[in-house]
């Protein structure tokens, strides 16, 4: 049995390996620069006046002349772009890559298609304790299916207050359309049909929360010691106590999958799947006859058939493809085996066209925003949220960081002719090298972190430092994954190619 | 030390640049082991200044609470990995293939050598390599920061239910990819 905590905890500790050697140099490198910046802005304060640096209008208007404004009127573009949270620098209202948020109306900026939700299965709680088990599935923008498991009540998914959790209220607390409970959000294919497996052999009765720990060995004496407080006071709560705990297995197997058999402490039961994405759920007692090996185990599964949790599924069929047979609890030690026999029935992998850097070069424009004053939206807390100069009336929505700012912010926009999308899992990237006189060296400044749509126009607000006059020379890259979201390795066709795509190159003169 | 709060150290140094360097004194070591354990000496002790750095010039721009600095710090930080993921990447997968070298590792081998923790290192180490950059940063921050689920969120400027979400999948990966038993860690709410 292994803790994936102290497994990588010992990892961290063996890249540990010599760090009170560099630590101490490395805080003096960064007090020094630290130190620079906290006595140039004293300074500055103490003088009363503007920091001498490029945020003065003089120091830009040379640059102005030079050719590096942009044609349109950025600050009418980013004020018009600031209008959502999930700002994608797109035009358009477009959610995080991973679609969630905290707005309970389906419609609302989560991005959940209304149209879409379906409540695929309920079954009933092993112990009849309870309200009934049941999977809702919906579509969410970017190309991407969420499931929502846990306790039924009124085609709603959630959680029942009991077995020591909400208190022991009795109630029913729903989930909202962010809290996929045991479930989670996975890309679709090329045909909108979503693939995963899922199962825990420890989950809490009650519905609520992550599956028990279970260390039938005491716990791993290397984990921090507030984690190891944590695991104690979570096995001791009632939700984790062995019969209140259940063996929930679930996941979407496709168009073409058309039952499940499962192994019970009796035998084997079979299930029909449901919905265009051939839904199952499974819940049954903790029982060492039904999930063998994996008793005691947190979770197991993957995204493809042929990562279906050992022990529990002992066959599944297909319409018009040939059953795939699991091997049996007793086979063998593993909680994951790949299952040789089984494929991805029904799955059409994601077209990825082949990046190169002639079909994501775009000009490059970098426009400098000196100001006295710079605003933010009110509701900003993406660390990609455009600030805009506001040396006048602050506009609606916004508010004045306070003054002094001791960077120059400079916009930086392209056109974005790859998209980024939940399936390609890719980014843009901002990077600029510092002049030669202050020290050279790059640094990555910002990255896109949203969806963005194939030939919207992306802006994006990066600091230099000011205080260092001298050209910086900059570029845009465009990086795509090494496959879809998060599910490189597993056996998926891999799109493109491994590597960094250059968009195009700015730079940016500080006088 | 003093026993005020981050947050107050933070909010006094908007007009006390100096008090600044408190908070600086308080987290530099944690911050620089979380990106040295990432990026190696030479990225993680400039990525290390550069967090500082961009959390002075930024300060007055946190809105978070009480307890959410030392987050907004490591935010910030994860912000500046994941321009150089691709450098983590080779970074594991060196450490992988050293590792693998001095230990006789191989991967062919049987299973229940897998399961001996320490010969899971280099195993674990392609395997979070293999991780999506969104999905690495999740577990990373859980694991070597010790971010409760709040905290990431708080750091990565996303809701505490797509941490949720982004860690289940990080883990059932990374157990997939070792294909050996693995516990996951208790939820940190």
């Amino acid at each position: 049995m292994n803790d994936l905590n102290e497994l990588l905890g010992r990892l961290g500790a063996t890249l540990d390996e010599g760090v009170n050697a560099v630590a101490p140099r490395a805080a003096d490198q960064a007090r020094a620069v630290l130190n620079g910046a906290i006595h140039a802005e004293a300074r500055n304060a103490s003088g009363g006046r503007r920091p001498p640096g490029p945020s003065g209008r003089g120091r830009w208007s040379g640059l102005l002349a030079i050719g590096l404004t942009i044609a349109v009127t950025l600050l009418v573009l980013v004020v018009a772009l600031r209008t959502g949270e999930h700002r994608a620098s797109s035009g358009a209202s477009l959610p995080t890559v991973l679609p969630f948020g905290s707005s309970l109306n389906p419609s609302g900026p989560t991005g959940v298609i209304p149209s879409s939700v379906r409540l695929e299965s309920v079954v009933s709680d092993p112990e009849g304790s309870g309200p009934a088990w049941g999977l809702k599935t919906y579509r969410v923008e970017g190309d991407m299916t969420c499931f929502q498991v846990g306790r039924e009540q009124s085609g709603r998914i959630g959680a029942v207050g009991a077995y020591g959790s909400f208190g022991d209220d009795g109630r029913f607390h729903p989930f909202t359309f962010s809290d996929v409970g045991f479930g989670t959000c996975v890309p679709n294919d090329a045909h909108q049909h979503a693939f995963d497996n899922v199962a825990y052999a420890n989950a809490p009765a009650s519905a609520s929360g992550e599956p028990c720990p279970t260390f039938p060995n005491g716990l791993p004496p290397h984990l921090p010691a507030r984690v190891k407080a944590q695991l104690a006071s979570q096995r001791q709560a009632a939700d984790c106590e062995p019969r209140n705990q259940r063996l929930v297995a679930f996941g979407l197997l496709g168009p073409d999958a058309t039952s499940v058999t499962y192994r019970t402490a009796h035998g084997t039961a079979t299930t029909g799947t449901h919905g265009p994405d051939g839904a199952y759920l499974i819940v049954e007692p903790v029982n060492q006859a039904i999930c063998g090996t994996q008793c005691g185990y947190a979770s197991g599964g993957g995204p493809t058939a042929m990562r279906l949790p050992v022990g529990l599924i002992a066959k599944i069929t297909y319409r018009d493809a040939a059953t795939c047979y699991g091997p049996p609890p007793t086979q063998s030690r593993l909680t994951l085996q790949r299952f040789t026999n089984c494929r991805d029935v029904g799955y059409v992998a994601p077209q990825h066209p082949n990046v190169t850097e002639a079909n994501v070069a775009s000009p490059v424009q970098a426009q400098p925003m000196p100001a006295r004053h710079y605003c933010i939206h009110k509701g900003a807390s993406q660390p990609d949220v455009l600030r805009i100069p506001c040396d006048g009336p602050v506009p609606k929505g916004y508010y004045r960081i306070a003054e002094g700012a001791p960077e120059l912010m400079v916009y930086i926009s392209w056109i974005a002719r790859q998209p980024v999308t939940n399936v390609n899992d890719s980014t843009y990237s901002i990077q600029v090298t510092n002049p030669s006189r202050c020290g050279g060296g790059g640094q990555g400044l910002s990255s896109t972190q949203s969806l963005i749509r194939a030939g919207a126009r992306i802006t994006r607000d990066i600091e230099v430092p000011g205080q260092c006059p001298g050209t910086y020379q900059g570029m845009v890259l465009y990086e795509p994954s090494l496959g879809p979201a998060g599910q490189e390795g597993s056996g998926l066709p891999e799109p493109g190619s491994e590597g960094t795509y250059l968009v195009g190159r700015f730079s940016i003169v500080v006088r | 030390m003093s026993s005020e709060s981050d947050a107050s150290v933070l909010r006094r140094s908007i007009d006390q640049p100096d008090c600044f360097a408190l908070l600086f004194d308080r987290h530099f070591t944690e911050v620089f082991r979380y990106l040295r354990r990432r990026l190696g000496d030479e990225l993680a002790a400039d990525l290390a200044a550069e967090t500082f750095l961009q959390a002075f010039r930024s300060r007055r721009r946190f809105t978070g609470g009480e307890e959410a600095v030392l987050a907004w710090l490591y935010g910030i930080a994860t912000n500046l990995v994941r321009m150089n993921h691709r450098t983590e990447e080779r970074r594991l997968r060196a450490y992988a293939r050293a590792a693998a070298a001095l230990s006789g590792y191989d991967p062919a081998h049987a299973v229940e050598d897998r399961l001996d923790a320490e010969a899971l290192g280099p195993a674990l180490a392609v395997a979070l390599a293999s991780l999506s950059p969104a999905l690495r940063e999740v577990l990373v921050l859980h694991a070597w920061a010790e971010l409760s689920h709040d905290e990431i969120a708080e750091a990565l400027g996303c809701s505490s239910a797509a941490v949720r979400a982004r860690l289940s999948r990080a883990r059932r990966r990374l157990a997939a990819e070792l294909a050996v038993p693995i516990t996951t860690e208790a939820q940190e709410q």
